[in-house]
C-alpha cells in the first residue's frame, strides 16, 4: 500500500515545480538568475530539462515546443499523484514517484494508526510518531504522581562496597596491595611474628587446625625465628625462654588474621619506605551468633620507614578514620603479642552517639622484625570489616548479609549511599 | 577480667576516686571498666600483665599511677627447707617456694588470693602446664618439706572437696580436677607430691591439694607457697606474683632453701631487675623530647624503681622482655591523650593487584546483567557440597570445629548459592544471584597443602528458567571479556540430562552450565526451576 509523502501532497495541491516553471516561462522569458528565485527551482530545472521542456541560451531560459504544449496536456506525473491519492496504484508508475520521494509504502499498522486521528490515545507507538498522526490525536492523561512499580537491579554486595572504599582509601594514601593464602602454617600465622608457641591464641578453641603439616620457609629464616623465640636472638630481647619446636610451626590452619600476609611480605624482603595493605578473609573456631561468624574479613596495613613513632601511628589512624566520616578519635594502650606499644583506636560516631572501637594498631616488636633483617620502625593497624560494615549499614545481625542465611530483600533494597554518610 | 567489689577495691586505693575518675585512670593505663552492677565491678584485664589480675595488684598499679612511690620488696632468711628428690626429674622437675607470715585473712582477701591463684593457672600458667601453684596453711606443716614422685597407686590422701582417701590413680579417674588435668600427667609412671616431715601429703601437683594440709582459711596466719613446673626462670618470676600480693595484704616474706641434688637455691628472689634504657630510643619511639627527670618520673608512675640514675623493674613484672616494653610503660604514664598525632610524611605510590582489578570488572559485568551479588561462607559441609549435589570429591576437612554444622572448606560456589535461594524462597522472583569467590582444594605439592582458585557462579531461579537464558548470560560474559569459549555436551548428575554442558576455555575444562536437576532442587527444598553455571576464572590470570 502506497500513500503520498508530504512532498507529494504538496505538489498535488500546488502543482509540480517543473509545471510551475513552465507556467512562469510561458508568461515571459527569464534569466537563470531570475528563475532561481522561484520555489523548488533546482527540482523544477532538473525535471523540465529531463522532459526537454526548456532550453538555456546565454543565461536565458526559453520554452521548447513540447514545453509550450505541456500546459495544454495532462502531465503524467501529476496524474500518477492523483491516482495514488484516490487509492489506485501501478508498480510501473510508482517507480518515478518513489525515486522522487513523492510516495512511500505504508503498513497495515500505519493505516490503523490513521484511524486514530481525532481520538484519545493511550500508547504512543512508532507508527503514531512516523505517520505524523501524533499531530491530530489527544494523549490520554496519566496519574503521573503515582510512584512506579519497584524493580530490582543487579547490585554489588554491601560488604563489597566497603572493600572498595577501604581499597580506595589505601590507594589514595599510597599503599600497595598484598595477598596471601587462606590455609597457612602456624609459622606464618604466629611464629613469624613472635607469638610464643604456648600462647593461648593458639588453642583449638580459637584456631581451625587442619590435619597434616606444611612446609617451613628457608632455613635461615627458620633459624632466626627459632633463636628469637628461645633467646631473643640479636633483637635485644630475652626471648620467650621456651624451646621452639618446628613441628608446632608446621601445623596447618586457617589463618586467624591477615597479619600472616604482612609477615610473609616482611620476610620476603621489602624496600623502604614501604606501605602495604591487605584485605582478606580470616577464620576463628567459634560458634556463630548475631555479631560473629566463624569467618569474616580483615583489613590491615603497615608502613616501614624511618622516623615513625607513636605519634605518626596516631596521625595515620586519625586520617584513616576521617575517610570514613569519624573525625573525633581517641586512643587507648593495650597489649598484643607482636606490637609494643599497642594502641586501640576509638572513633566517635555522631549518629550512634558513642565511641566505637574499630582499629587495633601498634609498632611491631623488634623480635618480630630482626629475623628478617628489618631495622626501620614498622607501624601497623588492622580491623574487622564486618564490624565497620554493621555500623555503616546498621545491620542487627551479620547473618543478614553474609552466608547462605543472607536476606535477599535486604540486599535488593539496601541504601547504596549509606557509605557516604552514616 | 578482674571481678571485685567496689567498696573493697576502693579501700585499697590510697586516693579517693569517683567511679568516673577510676574509669579515666584505668583507660589511661590501658584498661577498661567493663561493667558496674551495684557494688560489683568487672575490669577488662590482659593475660600479658599477670601482676594486675588481682585487686591488690591492680590497686598497687593505680596507686603508683596516682603518685605513690614504688616500694621494694624484701625477704627474710628462714632456713626452712624444701628437699627436691631426683624422682621428680622426669615428671615435673622444678619447684620454687616461699613462706609468708603475719597474714590476716578475711572473707574478701581470702577470696582474692584463691581467685588470683586460679586466674594465674588459667592464663599465665597455661592451664597449670607452665606452672602449678599451691598455697597451704604453714602452721599445720612440719618442715623440711619433700618434693618427690611416687607410684600413683602407692600414694594416697584425702583430696580437697572429698572426704575419703584416694590413690593418685583414683584421683585422676574420679576427682573432677583429676579428670580436668590428667593429661598433664599422662604417660608418667610416678606422680609428683609435696609431703612434710610427718609424712602428711600436702598435694599432688599439678592436680589437687590435700583436704587436710592444702586449704587456707580465715584462721590461717602463715602460708607455705610452692610453684612447680618445667622451667625454673618462669617459676621464679611467677612465684613473685603471689608473694608480692601477699606482702601487699600485710604479710612478711620468708625465704626457703630449695635443695636439689646438685644445688641449693634460695627462693623467692624479690630483687628488682636493672633495666638498660637508651633515652634516644624512647624518644624516637614516642616522638617526644624528654628530660631524664621526666623519664624517671614517668617510670615511677608505672611502678619502676629509680635509684640515682639507674632504673629497676619491679620483681613482679614478668612481661619485660625488651627495652620497648619499658618504653611502652613510659607511653602509658605519659597518657594517650597527651600525644599529639602527626600524619606520617612517607610518600609512596599505591597499586591494586591485577586480580583485584579484574575481579572487580567481572563483578560489575555480572551486576550489569541484572544479578544480585551475595557473599557465602567458605566453611561448609560435605552434605551441602557433595551430598545434596549428588557428587563426590576431595576437600580440605576441618578438625575439632566448635560449630558442628561445618566440616569442610567449599570446593564449589553453586551449592552455596542454592542454599541462599532456599533461605529466600518467600521473596519475589525471578531471583538472579551470583558470587565471585575463592574455593579451595587439597594439593600435596604446595607449601600449605592447598590450592586456591577464584570461581564465578550465577544462578537464575524463576517459574520458567531455561538453558537458553543462562547460556546467553554466559555468552555475554565471555564476549565482554573478549575470551572465546566452547560448550561441550556432557552428563552431570547436578543437572538435567541433555541440558548441561562443560565450559571449555583455551582447550581447558573451566566450568559447567545447565538446568539444575529437579532431584538436586528437591534436596535443597527449592520449588522453582533453576539454571546456573560455575566458572573457574583462572583463565583471566
Amino acid at each position: 500500500m502506497y500513500v503520498l509523502t508530504e512532498e507529494g501532497e504538496k505538489y498535488l495541491k500546488n502543482k509540480l515545480p517543473e509545471i510551475n516553471l513552465v507556467k512562469e516561462l510561458s508568461k515571459k522569458e527569464l534569466s537563470v538568475s531570475e528563475a532561481k528565485k522561484l520555489e523548488n527551482f533546482n527540482i523544477a530545472l532538473q525535471w523540465a530539462k529531463k522532459n526537454q521542456w526548456i532550453e538555456i541560451e546565454k543565461g536565458v531560459m526559453k520554452l521548447t515546443e513540447s514545453g509550450k504544449s505541456i500546459l495544454e496536456k495532462k502531465y503524467e506525473v501529476e496524474e500518477y499523484l492523483k491516482e495514488i491519492k484516490s487509492g489506485k496504484f501501478d508498480e510501473d508508475k510508482m517507480k518515478i514517484l518513489l525515486t522522487r520521494n513523492l510516495v512511500r509504502n505504508v503498513t497495515e499498522k500505519e493505516l490503523e494508526t490513521k484511524k486514530l486521528i481525532g481520538k484519545e490515545v493511550v500508547d504512543v507507538t512508532p507508527e503514531i510518531i512516523r505517520s505524523g498522526v501524533w499531530r491530530d490525536v489527544k494523549f490520554k492523561k496519566y496519574n503521573v504522581e503515582f510512584p512506579g512499580k519497584k524493580i530490582y537491579p543487579g547490585k554489588k554486595h554491601p560488604l563489597n562496597l566497603v572493600f572498595e572504599k577501604i581499597r580506595e582509601v589505601f590507594i589514595e594514601m599510597g599503599f600497595d596491595e598484598m595477598q596471601g593464602p587462606l590455609v597457612e602454617t602456624a609459622f606464618w600465622n604466629m611464629d613469624s611474628m613472635f607469638i610464643p608457641q604456648d600462647h593461648p591464641a593458639r588453642d583449638i578453641q580459637d584456631t581451625f587446625y587442619l590435619s597434616g603439616e606444611g612446609d617451613l620457609p628457608d632455613k635461615k629464616i627458620v633459624k632466626n625465628v627459632k633463636e628469637v623465640h628461645e633467646t631473643g636472638g640479636n633483637s635485644g630481647s630475652k626471648g620467650w625462654n621456651i624451646k621452639w619446636v618446628p613441628e608446632i610451626a608446621k601445623q596447618l590452619l586457617l589463618r586467624t588474621h591477615t597479619t600472616s600476609v604482612t609477615y610473609r611480605t616482611l620476610a620476603g624482603g621489602i624496600e623502604t619506605p614501604c606501605k602495604r595493605f591487605c584485605i582478606g578473609r580470616v577464620f576463628r573456631n567459634e560458634a556463630s551468633d548475631a555479631t560473629h561468624l566463624p569467618e569474616f574479613h580483615h583489613a590491615e596495613g603497615f608502613i616501614a620507614a624511618n622516623n615513625l613513632n607513636i605519634r605518626t601511628l596516631m596521625g595515620f589512624i586519625k586520617s584513616f578514620y576521617s575517610k570514613f566520616g569519624l573525625d573525633e578519635v581517641k586512643f587507648k594502650f593495650n597489649y598484643n603479642p607482636y606490637t609494643e606499644p599497642s594502641l586501640e583506636a576509638f572513633g566517635y560516631s555522631e549518629k550512634l552517639g558513642r565511641w566505637i572501637e574499630l582499629i587495633n594498631s601498634g609498632i611491631f616488636r623488634p623480635e618480630s622484625l630482626s629475623p628478617y633483617g628489618i631495622k626501620v620502625p614498622v607501624i601497623a593497624w588492622g580491623f574487622g570489616i564486618e564490624r565497620l560494615a554493621m555500623f555503616i549499614y546498621g545491620n542487627k545481625s551479620i547473618k543478614e548479609i553474609l552466608g547462605h542465611t543472607c536476606d535477599l530483600k535486604y540486599l535488593r533494597n539496601y541504601n547504596l549511599l549509606k557509605l557516604e554518610k552514616w | 577480667m578482674l571481678n571485685t567489689s567496689l567498696g573493697y577495691f576502693n579501700s585499697l586505693i590510697k586516693k579517693k576516686l569517683s567511679l568516673d575518675k577510676l574509669e579515666d585512670v584505668l583507660f589511661n593505663m590501658g584498661f577498661e571498666l567493663d561493667e558496674v552492677k551495684g557494688d560489683e565491678i568487672a575490669i577488662e584485664m590482659t593475660a600479658e600483665r599477670p601482676d594486675l589480675l588481682c585487686a591488690h595488684g591492680l590497686a598497687r598499679a593505680i596507686n603508683h599511677y596516682l603518685g605513690e612511690k614504688p616500694r621494694e620488696y624484701k625477704t627474710r632468711k628462714s632456713g626452712y627447707k624444701v628437699i627436691v628428690e631426683s624422682t621428680v626429674k622426669k615428671v615435673r622437675p622444678f619447684t620454687v617456694c616461699a613462706v609468708v607470715k603475719n597474714l590476716k585473712f578475711n572473707e574478701d582477701n581470702l577470696k582474692e588470693i584463691i581467685d588470683y591463684q586460679e586466674k594465674l593457672h588459667s592464663t599465665f600458667a597455661r592451664g597449670r602446664k607452665k606452672a602449678a601453684i599451691g598455697i597451704y596453711p604453714f602452721e599445720a606443716i612440719t618442715t623440711p618439706i619433700y618434693y618427690r614422685a611416687e607410684k600413683p597407686e602407692k600414694l594416697s590422701f584425702i583430696p580437697l572437696d572429698f572426704s575419703e582417701s584416694m590413690t593418685g590413680k583414683e584421683i585422676l579417674e574420679k576427682h573432677p580436677k583429676g579428670m580436668d588435668y590428667k593429661y598433664l600427667l599422662e604417660g608418667c609412671d610416678k606422680y609428683p607430691i609435696f609431703i612434710d616431715s610427718k609424712d602428711e601429703i600436702l598435694s599432688m601437683p599439678p592436680i589437687i591439694n590435700s583436704a587436710k594440709l592444702g586449704k587456707i582459711t580465715n584462721n590461717t596466719k602463715e602460708v607455705f607457697i610452692e610453684f612447680s613446673g618445667h622451667n625454673m626462670e618462669t617459676l621464679k618470676k611467677t612465684l613473685n606474683l603471689i608473694v608480692t600480693a601477699l606482702v601487699d595484704f600485710g604479710g612478711e616474706v620468708y625465704s626457703m632453701d630449695v635443695v636439689y641434688k646438685d644445688k641449693k637455691i634460695e627462693t623467692p628472689n624479690l630483687n628488682s631487675e636493672k633495666i638498660n634504657l637508651k633515652k634516644c630510643n624512647a624518644e624516637s619511639m614516642l616522638g617526644l623530647k624528654l628530660s631524664d627527670k621526666e623519664i624517671f618520673s614517668l617510670l615511677e608512675k608505672t611502678g619502676y624503681l629509680i635509684k640515682g640514675s639507674k632504673i629497676f623493674a619491679p620483681c613482679y613484672r614478668t612481661d619485660i622482655l625488651h627495652e620497648v616494653d619499658v618504653i611502652d610503660d613510659i607511653a602509658r604514664a605519659y597518657e594517650p591523650g597527651n600525644f599529639i598525632p602527626e600524619f606520617p610524611q612517607v610518600s609512596t605510590i599505591g597499586n591494586l593487584m591485577r586480580n583485584t582489578r579484574i575481579e572487580t570488572k567481572v563483578r560489575e559485568l555480572v551486576v550489569g546483567l541484572g544479578f544480585q551479588e551475595v557473599f557465602t561462607l567458605l566453611l561448609t559441609s560435605r552434605e551441602e557440597q557433595f551430598g545434596k549435589m549428588r557428587r563426590e570429591g576431595d576437600a580440605i576437612l576441618l578438625d575439632a570445629q566448635v560449630d558442628k554444622s561445618i566440616n569442610m572448606i567449599r570446593v564449589s560456589l553453586l551449592p552455596e548459592l542454592l542454599r541462599v535461594l532456599k533461605t529466600n524462597q518467600h521473596y519475589e522472583f525471578p531471583q538472579k544471584i551470583f558470587e565471585v569467590g575463592k574455593v579451595l582444594f587439597p594439593d600435596k605439592k604446595s607449601e600449605t597443602r592447598s590450592r586456591e582458585t577464584t570461581h564465578l557462579s550465577s544462578v537464575i531461579s524463576n517459574s520458567i528458567s531455561t538453558y537458553e537464558e543462562i547460556s546467553s548470560v554466559l555468552n555475554s560474559i565471555f564476549s565482554n571479556l573478549n575470551v572465546s569459549y566452547k560448550l561441550k555436551e556432557t552428563e552431570d548428575k547436578r543437572f538435567i540430562k541433555g541440558r548441561v554442558a562443560k565450559i571449555i576455555v583455551n582447550g581447558k575444562e573451566s566450568g559447567i552450565i545447565g538446568e539444575i536437576c529437579p532431584k538436586v532442587l528437591d534436596n535443597f527444598k527449592l520449588d522453582n526451576p533453576t539454571t546456573g553455571f560455575e566458572l573457574d576464572l583462572d583463565f583471566l590470570n
